[in-house]
C-alpha cells in the first residue's frame, strides 16, 4: 500500500524469507507444547507514505504495528526505514507453534521510534582484512538489531585495502595484497547492502596519524616511519609513521583523498580520523625542524591547526560534514567547524565535555564499547594485558549511559547515540561473529530503547538477560555465530544464575 | 610410546620410523608441516631433515565441557582435529555436569530423558564410539569425567530422592560454587548404588584404562543443612561431613579399581580431605602455584592445569545476569603467558618432578559453545602442546625461549590450521606477521 521504492520492495521480500524460513523457540519456551491459536494471521499490509529510499542522517525511522487477533496485521510507516524496523519487529513477534508458526499475546499494537539517531558499529578492515561476504554478513546482523551506523574504519597504519582511481600505488603497495582489497565495486556493494537495511555507511580516512601504509608508497610524505626497535616514542602502536604536515604535499594528498572518496561513498558524513596524534613524530623529523627553524612563528600545534584547517575545509567543498575523534577537538589549537560530530572515546568526561562546546556527539568509550579488549595484549614479546582489557561484558556495556554527566537538555539532544569499536588486530572473519555478537545487542539495544523502562525506571541487566539470550539464539538460527552467554540451563530458567 | 625418527633426503625418498603406530602418527604431523607451497608447487626447504623426536610428557590434554553447553558431534570431531596438528594426545572429556545431561545412559535412560537439553543435543552410544575411534586414529586417547558426587543437579532432576539442596535460590552461592546447586546425597547408600552403576556402565563404554571421578569444589553447608545427614551424624557420633566425604571417596576409588580403570581426580580429593588414595591415582593440580608440588608430595602422579595460566574460558567477565564483574578467573590468558609457564617450577626434587605426567588447557563452556570453541582453543592451546611436548626451554641457550622467536612460529601453525579449517583466531595484525620483530 502507499509508495514502493526499491528498498521497501527488497524488505519485503527479504523479511518473507526470513519468516518462511524460521522455525524458533525461544529458549525459555522449551517446554512449552503446542499452543492452541484464536485467530488466523492473514498478512501483513505495509503502507509507507515517502515515495523516496534518501537514506540520511536523521532519517524517519519511526514505525506502528497492529496485529490483530484474528486478520490482517498493518504496518505504517513514513519512510521505507521505518518499514523495514517495523518489519524486523514483526519478524521477532512470530515463534514456532508445533509444525506451523504463531504469534502470541495479540492484539498487539506498538508504537515504536529510536531513542538516539546514530546506532553504529566501528568495523577496523586495516590491521587485518575482512572479505566481503563478512561485512555482509555483520550487515545482516546489525539489521536483526535496528542498528543503522556501519562506520567502515577502512584504512589505518597496517594496511591500505580500498582502491584508490586517483592514487592507485596507495593500495598496490599499501594493502596486504591483490585479494586482500576492496575495489570500487566491492565498496559499492557494501553500501548497497547496508541501504536496503537501513544502514548509513560513514568512511572514515583517518588523518594525520595512524597513516604508516601510505608510505608505502609515499615515503617521501612521512615522519617517523616504521621506526624499530623502539616505536614506542613515535606512535600507541607498533607501525609508526604519520604525514609529515610540514609538506604541502601530504596536505594536497589528503585533499585527492577526501575528494575521492566523498564522492564514493554517498554518506552526508565524512570521518577525518584525528586520534592519537604524536608530537614527538614531527619534533624529530629533520625536514619539520629544519622548516620550523625557517619560520619561527610557527610550531607543531600551528602546522597541526592548518592540515586540519585545509583538510576540514577541502571536505566541506564536498558537500559533506565532518566526525572527528576527539583529540581534534581537545588536543589541538583548531577548532572544528560547528557541524562536526565528535567521536568521544577517552573517558566517561569526554561526552559532556564534548556537548559543553556545544557539539553533537557520539559516544564510544573505550572503557566499555571497546569489543576488541579482554584478550591480553598483541606484543610479540610482552606476556602484558592489552591497554583496555578487561573485556567489556554485554552486562557492562548494557549499563553504561551516554547521557550520564550531561545535564542539561539542550546539551543532552546533542548527544546522537554511541557506536561499540571492533578493533581488529587479533580478529578477521574466523572469530568477528562471536566478538560483536551478542555484546553489540546490548548498545542497540540501550541506543534505541534508552535506559528505562515505560515506567521511567532504569532496566536492570538481571531483567535483560531472557530477552537478550533469545535475541542470541534467534541470530544463530539466521546464520550469525554469536557467542552463548550463558550455559543454556540460565537461559532456560531466568532469575537462576544471578549474584 | 610416541616417539619417531624422520629422514627427508634431498632427493629420493623419505623416512619415518617409529616403534608404534602412534609414533608414525606424530611423524606424519610433523612431515604435513615441513611441506610449503612456492609458486604452486609444494616444496620441502633445508633438506636434508633430520629429526628425533620424542615427547617431554606423556599427558598433554585438552579438557572439554560438554554440559554447560552442548557442542555438536563436528565440532568435537573437528577439536580431535585440531589436537592432532598439535600433537596434543589426550581429550578429557567432562560430558556431565549440574547443568544438562547429554550423554545416553542404557542403565538410567531417565538420566538422558530429564537432563539432556533436548532430543538434539545428545550423545548416543554410538556418538561416543564414533569419537573414541575417531580420537584413537589420531593417537588421542578420550578419557571421560563423571564428577560426583558435586555438581549434581541434573541427576537429582531424574533422582530427587538421593539429592541434597537441589537449586536453591536465591543464594545458591551458600550451597554451590555456581547456580544450580545439588550435590548428591552422600549419606544414601541409594546414592552409592547410583553412582556404581554410573561408573559401571561408562568404565565398559570408555575403552581408556584412565576415569576421572571429579571430585572438586564439595560444598559442606548443602550436606549439614540436609536433615537426613544431620540425622545419619547425630546416629553415628564420631562422623561428619568430612568422613562422609572421605568414606564416599573410598568406595568409589574401590569401585574403579574393581573395574580395573586407574582414577583420575580433582585435587580436592587429596589435599582437601583426609583421603589417601593408591598411589596408581592420578591427580589433577589446579587451584594453587603449590598444588603441583603438594599434589607430587604426597606421592601420586599428577598433572597440572592451574586455572591462572590453562582455563582458555577466562577473562570473558561473570556470567551471572545481574552482576557486570569480572569472572572468578579473569583475566584472559594470553599465548605469551601460557607459553612462558613451567608448570615444574615449583618442583625441585627430580623424583617429585618424575610424577608429573603432564598437563591440560581447559575449556568450561558457561559462555562456549560450537559457535566459539575454535577460536576459545586455538591457537592458545598450540602454545601449551609446544610446552608439553618441547617444553620452553631453549637448549642452545638453556633459558626460556624468547617469545619474539616462538611468535612467527605460532603464527604460521595458526595459519596453517586456518587453511585445515579450524577456525583459529588471529594473533596479531597480518602486517606484524609479515614483518616479524616489528611488534
Amino acid at each position: 500500500d502507499g509508495s514502493s521504492t526499491p528498498v521497501l520492495r527488497s524488505a519485503i521480500q527479504r523479511y518473507s524469507d526470513i519468516i518462511n524460513r524460521e522455525h524458533f523457540t525461544a529458549p525459555v519456551n522449551y517446554k512449552q507444547g503446542v499452543l492452541r491459536t484464536s485467530g488466523t494471521f492473514r498478512g501483513l499490509k505495509v503502507a509507507v507514505s515517502s515515495a523516496t529510499d534518501d537514506l540520511q542522517f536523521g532519517v524517519d525511522e519511526s514505525y506502528e504495528l497492529s496485529i490483530p487477533v484474528d486478520g490482517e496485521a498493518t504496518l505504517t510507516a513514513k519512510t521505507p526505514y521505518g518499514a523495514l524496523h517495523g518489519l524486523e519487529t514483526f519478524s521477532q513477534l512470530v515463534s514456532a507453534n508445533g509444525q506451523g508458526r504463531a504469534i502470541q499475546n495479540t492484539p498487539i499494537h506498538i508504537r515504536d521510534a529510536p531513542a538516539f539517531p546514530h546506532r553504529g558499529i566501528l568495523f577496523d578492515t586495516a590491521r587485518n582484512y575482512f572479505p566481503v561476504r563478512a561485512i555482509l554478513r555483520t550487515l545482516d546482523a546489525m539489521s536483526y538489531n535496528k542498528m543503522n551506523v556501519f562506520h567502515w574504519h577502512i584504512v589505518d597504519s597496517h594496511s591500505w585495502p580500498i582502491q584508490s582511481k586517483t592514487h592507485p600505488e596507495l593500495q598496490a603497495k599499501g594493502s596486504y595484497g591483490p585479494e586482500w582489497q576492496y575495489s570500487y565495486q566491492d565498496v559499492q556493494r557494501v553500501i548497497q547492502h547496508a541501504k536496503e537495511r537501513g544502514i548509513r555507511v560513514i568512511p572514515e580516512f583517518d588523518v594525520p596519524g595512524h597513516t604508516m601504509a601510505i608510505g608505502y608508497s609515499h615515503p617521501e610524505l612521512m615522519s617517523c616511519m616504521n621506526v624499530l626497535p623502539d616505536w614506542t616514542p613515535y606512535a600507541a602502536d607498533p607501525g609508526s609513521g604519520q604525514l609529515n604536515i610540514a609538506k604541502n604535499e601530504s596536505i594536497a594528498l589528503t585533499k585527492d583523498i577526501v575528494g575521492e572518496y566523498a564522492q564514493l561513498f554517498p554518506d552526508h558524513f565524512f570521518h577525518l580520523g584525528g586520534d592519537e596524534v604524536n608530537r614527538n613524530c614531527w619534533k624529530d623529523d629533520a625536514y619539520v625542524q629544519e622548516y620550523l627553524k625557517q619560520h619561527p612563528r610557527e610550531d607543531i600545534e600551528s602546522l597541526l591547526a592548518r592540515f586540519y584547517s585545509e583538510v576540514h575545509g577541502h571536505l566541506q567543498k564536498q558537500g559533506k560534514a565532518a566526525f572527528s575523534w576527539e583529540e581534534t577537538l581537545f588536543h589541538s589549537t583548531y577548532t572544528p567547524p560547528k557541524d562536526t560530530v565528535i567521536q568521544t572515546w577517552i573517558d566517561e568526561t569526554s561526552i559532556p565535555k564534548a556537548v559543553a562546546r556545544g557539539y553533537r556527539s557520539i559516544a564510544s568509550p573505550s572503557n566499555a564499547y571497546y569489543l576488541d579488549c579482554g584478550e591480553g595484549g598483541w606484543y610479540s614479546n610482552s606476556d602484558d594485558d592489552s591497554w583496555c582489557d578487561p573485556f567489556k561484558t554485554w552486562m557492562h556495556i548494557y549499563n553504561f549511559d551516554p547521557l550520564a554527566n550531561v545535564t542539561d537538555v539542550e546539551q543532552q539532544k546533542l548527544v546522537l547515540g554511541g557506536e561499540v569499536c571492533v578493533w581488529t588486530p587479533q580478529t578477521d572473519e574466523h572469530r568477528v561473529d562471536p566478538k560483536i555478537w551478542p555484546r553489540a545487542c546490548a548498545l542497540a539495544e540501550t541506543a534505541w530503547s534508552g535506559k528505562k523502562d515505560a515506567n521511567g525506571r532504569v532496566r536492570t541487566t538481571g531483567e535483560v538477560a531472557s530477552r537478550l539470550h533469545e535475541q542470541r539464539f534467534r541470530m544463530v538460527g539466521r546464520g550469525i555465530n554469536a557467542e552463548p552467554m550463558q550455559p543454556l540451563w540460565c537461559a532456560r530458567n531466568p532469575g537462576a544464575c544471578n549474584l | 610410546d610416541e616417539s619417531y625418527t624422520l629422514d627427508v633426503p634431498i632427493d629420493g625418498k623419505a623416512v619415518i620410523s617409529a616403534k608404534t603406530p602412534f609414533g608414525a602418527v606424530r611423524g606424519l604431523e610433523t612431515f604435513s608441516q615441513l611441506i610449503t607451497s612456492s609458486s604452486g608447487r609444494k616444496v620441502i626447504k633445508n633438506a636434508p631433515v633430520k629429526i628425533t623426536d620424542a615427547p617431554k610428557f606423556s599427558h598433554r590434554g585438552l579438557l572439554l565441557d560438554t554440559s554447560r553447553n552442548f557442542y555438536h558431534l563436528d565440532s568435537i570431531l573437528r577439536t580431535l582435529d585440531a589436537m592432532a596438528y598439535n600433537k596434543l594426545n589426550v581429550l578429557h572429556w567432562h560430558v556431565i555436569d549440574a547443568f544438562s545431561w547429554p550423554i545416553e545412559s542404557k542403565v538410567h535412560p531417565e538420566l538422558t530423558e530429564k537432563g539432556a537439553y533436548s532430543t538434539d543435543m545428545r550423545y548416543s552410544y554410538e556418538d561416543v564410539k564414533k569419537i573414541i575411534n575417531y580420537a584413537k586414529n589420531r593417537a588421542i586417547r578420550v578419557m571421560p569425567e563423571f564428577n560426583i558426587p558435586g555438581h549434581a543437579f541434573v541427576i537429582g532432576e531424574a533422582h530427587p530422592e538421593i539429592a541434597c539442596c537441589m537449586n536453591k535460590q536465591p543464594a545458591w552461592d551458600k550451597y554451590a560454587a555456581e547456580p544450580p546447586s545439588g550435590q548428591l546425597n552422600i549419606a544414601d547408600p541409594r546414592a552409592v548404588t547410583f553412582a556404581f552403576d554410573i561408573l559401571t556402565e561408562y568404565s565398559r563404554l570408555f575403552v581408556d584404562l584412565g576415569f576421572h571421578l571429579g571430585g572438586s569444589s564439595l560444598n559442606t553447608e548443602c550436606w549439614k543443612e540436609d536433615p537426613t545427614i544431620e540425622l545419619y551424624i547425630r546416629d553415628h557420633p564420631g562422623e561428619s561431613v568430612d568422613s562422609l566425604v572421605v568414606g564416599w571417596h573410598s568406595q568409589m576409588f574401590d569401585k574403579l579399581n574393581e573395574l580395573g580403570k586407574i582414577p583420575y581426580s580433582w585435587e580436592d580429593t587429596v589435599l582437601h580431605y583426609n583421603f589417601t588414595a593408591r598411589n596408581t591415582t592420578v591427580v589433577q593440580a589446579w587451584i594453587g602455584d603449590d598444588s603441583l608440588s603438594k599434589v607430587t608430595e604426597k606421592g601420586y602422579r599428577a598433572i597440572a592445569s592451574p586455572w591462572n595460566m590453562y582455563y582458555l574460558d577466562c577473562g570473558q567477565g561473570s556470567w551471572l545476569s545481574n552482576f557486570e564483574g569480572s569472572s572468578w578467573c579473569d583475566p584472559y590468558k594470553t599465548w605469551q603467558q601460557i607459553y612462558n609457564y613451567n608448570p615444574l617450577a615449583n618442583i625441585t626434587d627430580p623424583e617429585k618432578q618424575r610424577l608429573v605426567l603432564g598437563g591440560e588447557v581447559a575449556l568450561w563452556s558457561a559462555m562456549s559453545d560450537e559457535t566459539t570453541v575454535d577460536r576459545y582453543l586455538w591457537p592458545r592451546a598450540a602454545a601449551f602442546a609446544e610446552i608439553m611436548w618441547s617444553g620452553n626451554n631453549d637448549p642452545h641457550t638453556n633459558s626460556t625461549r624468547d617469545l619474539r622467536k616462538v611468535a612467527p612460529r605460532l603464527i604460521e601453525h595458526r595459519f596453517r590450521m586456518v587453511a585445515r579449517g579450524i577456525m583459529a583466531h588471529p594473533v596479531q595484525p597480518l602486517w606484524c606477521v609479515r614483518n616479524p620483530d616489528s611488534c
